[in-house]
Formats: C-alpha cells, structure tokens, sequence
C-alpha cells in the first residue's frame, strides 16, 4: 500500500472515532459506534506490527526488540477488547483480568526499546545527559506524583489501590522509555530510520499524556463525563501512530531489499 | 580481513537491523564485490538509513572485530 493511501486510511480512522464521540445523539447508536471505533486503533497497530514482523527474524537483532513492542501492543488490545466486552456485559471493568493485560505490556515493551538501544550503540554522553535529565526528572514527578500518589483512594480497596498504582508504575517505565526513544531518534539523526522511530515515539508520548489523565480523573472516566471520555481519542490517536511508525519501517525495509533485487545496469 | 568473514559480518549486521530476508539479498550481492566496495557498500548503505554518525560507528565495529 502507498503512504498516501496508508495515512488517508489512518485519518479516516480517527475521523470516524472523533464522530462516533462527538456526532452520534442517539445514545444506543453512539455507544456501538463508540466500542467498534475504540477497537479499531489498537487493531490496526497489531496487525501493522505482525506484517512487519515478516522481513525480520523474530529470534534476533531488531526482529526481536519489535517482536517485544509488537507483543506489549498485543496486551494493549487483548485489554481494550476485554475492557469493551466487560462493559457491554455490564461486568466490573477495573479491577480485571483486563488489568494485567494492559499492565504487562509496559516490561515487554520497556525490554523492546532497551534492546533497540543495544544494537543502535547508542552512548550516554553528557550532552544527551543534559538534555535528557531535566526531562526525565519532569516526567518522572508527573508520573509518580499524579499516576501513583494521585491514583491513591482511600475509599477503594486494597487490590483497586494497587492496580491503579501499577499504572503508575507502568507510566513511570514509559516515561523512561520516552527518554529511551529520544536517545533512538538523537542516534539516527539524518538516516531514514529516524521518522519511523519518531512516529513510535509519538506514540508512547500520546499514551503517557492520557494515562496519568487518566489515573488523575478516573471517576470522571469511568462515569463517561465530557471531556474526560475524549483521553479515548488520544489513546486511539497514539495506535495510529505505533501503526504508522510500523508501516514506514517496512516500507523503509522493502525499499532497501528493492534496492538490491534490481540488477545493476550491464557495464558498456 | 578475510572476504568470507567480511561478507558474514556485514550480512549479520544487515540482518540485525534489516531483518533476515534483506540480509540474504546482500549476500548474494557481496560476493561479486571486492573487500572495499563490500565496506563502500555497508556505510553508504548505513549512512542512508542510520544517519552518518551511527553507520561510521557500526562500520568501524565490523572493521575492528
């Protein structure tokens, strides 16, 4: 499929999510169109992840470090279509099996990126550092101080308190792993590869924001309130990006195997 | 350096960052090619994608090893 094709189809995708949150009045209408909307996203990332998956060998090198993020997406969307299924049947959405699908993902995904690291050589040197700690240092007081004290409730049990507490703890590792991919994208600055790994980047970025949105506003999430059920859009906003960020690395990986497989021209 | 060991390398590092279809390719390619057009071939190659600073890195570790 041609990039041109692929965005338009991404942006309609987003389009119908933005309606189907917005436009719909009737309330039955709104929310089928809400759950078919909400699942697409997350779907179309994994399915991008699998299909590039296939120039690679999934054993090692970067096959594997995307085989971990790819597999941490796939947590991402067991727990979106569990947490969809749990409110159509009226059960109890958090805390869930759901839960651990979506809190698993962040090691996998934290261990994709930190092997990514490894191959890219990528050096720690106190020009990234300066760069780096203040931001880190940022996102961490964010994350810890609204994603894991915030998310504390004292009228919720025990098991309701650590489960929202280990989306804190799941923010935090994304939180490094946005300073992980910035070390990426600092390495391969003026290579190809550097948009794709951006586009993940994105990605990551567009989850953190509505994850501790998120933990800081649950009741007013969970009760559907306006603005707060739009973090949805961002969450669906953040899969497209993964799944483009896929898309354009195999296509990048595509140009170069048709590089070679065009036989030079014969020397007069 | 020997050019089987060179072409082993070179393919393994294009495998690691390109995946195992493309190296292939490329090892069918380096074997028609001299040990320096094979080393021409990689940077550029790594230039283009890994941007120039990170393809001197990793050649100079397939040179050095």
């Amino acid at each position: 499929m041609k990039k041109f094709y692929f965005i338009l189809m991404l942006s309609a995708v987003f389009v119908v999510q933005a309606a189907s949150y917005t436009l719909i009045n009737d309330e039955d209408l709104s929310a089928r169109a809400e759950t078919i909307s909400y699942l697409l996203p997350p779907l179309i990332a994994v399915v991008c992840g699998v299909f590039l998956l296939r120039f690679f060998n999934i054993r090692h090198g970067r096959g594997l470090s995307l085989s971990l993020i790819v597999l941490g997406l796939a947590g991402w969307l067991l727990g979106e279509v569990l947490w969809v299924l749990f409110g159509i049947l009226d059960i109890n959405q958090t805390p869930s099996i759901a839960d651990l699908f979506y809190i698993i993902a962040y090691p996998l995904m934290a261990a994709g990126f930190f092997m990514e690291i490894k191959r890219g050589k990528v050096e720690w040197t106190a020009k990234k550092a300066l760069f780096l700690l203040p931001l880190l240092a940022i996102g961490f007081y964010f994350t810890i101080v609204y994603g894991i004290i915030g998310a504390y409730d004292a009228e919720a049990s025990i098991f309701e308190n650590m489960i929202n507490m280990f989306y804190g703890v799941g923010d935090t590792i994304l939180g490094l792993l946005v300073a992980i991919i910035l070390m990426i994208i600092w390495e391969y600055r003026g290579g190809k590869i550097f948009f794709p790994w951006l586009y993940i980047f994105m990605g990551v970025i567009l989850t953190l924001i509505p994850d501790i949105l998120y933990a800081v506003y649950f009741d007013a999430y969970m009760e559907g309130l306006s603005p707060y059920r739009y973090l949805d859009l961002v969450w669906g906003l953040s899969y497209l990006f993964f799944a483009y960020g896929f898309f354009a690395l195999g296509q990048l990986v595509k140009d170069i195997q048709n590089r070679i497989s065009v036989p030079p021209p014969a020397e007069e | 350096m020997d050019k089987d060991i060179l072409i082993k390398r070179a393919v393994g590092l294009i495998a690691a960052h390109f995946g195992d279809s493309t190296a292939k390719m490329y090892e069918k390619h380096f074997s028609s090619l001299s040990e320096d057009a094979i080393l021409a071939t990689i940077e550029e190659l790594l230039s283009e994608i890994v941007g120039p600073s990170n393809a001197k890195k990793q050649t100079a570790i397939l040179c050095a090893l």
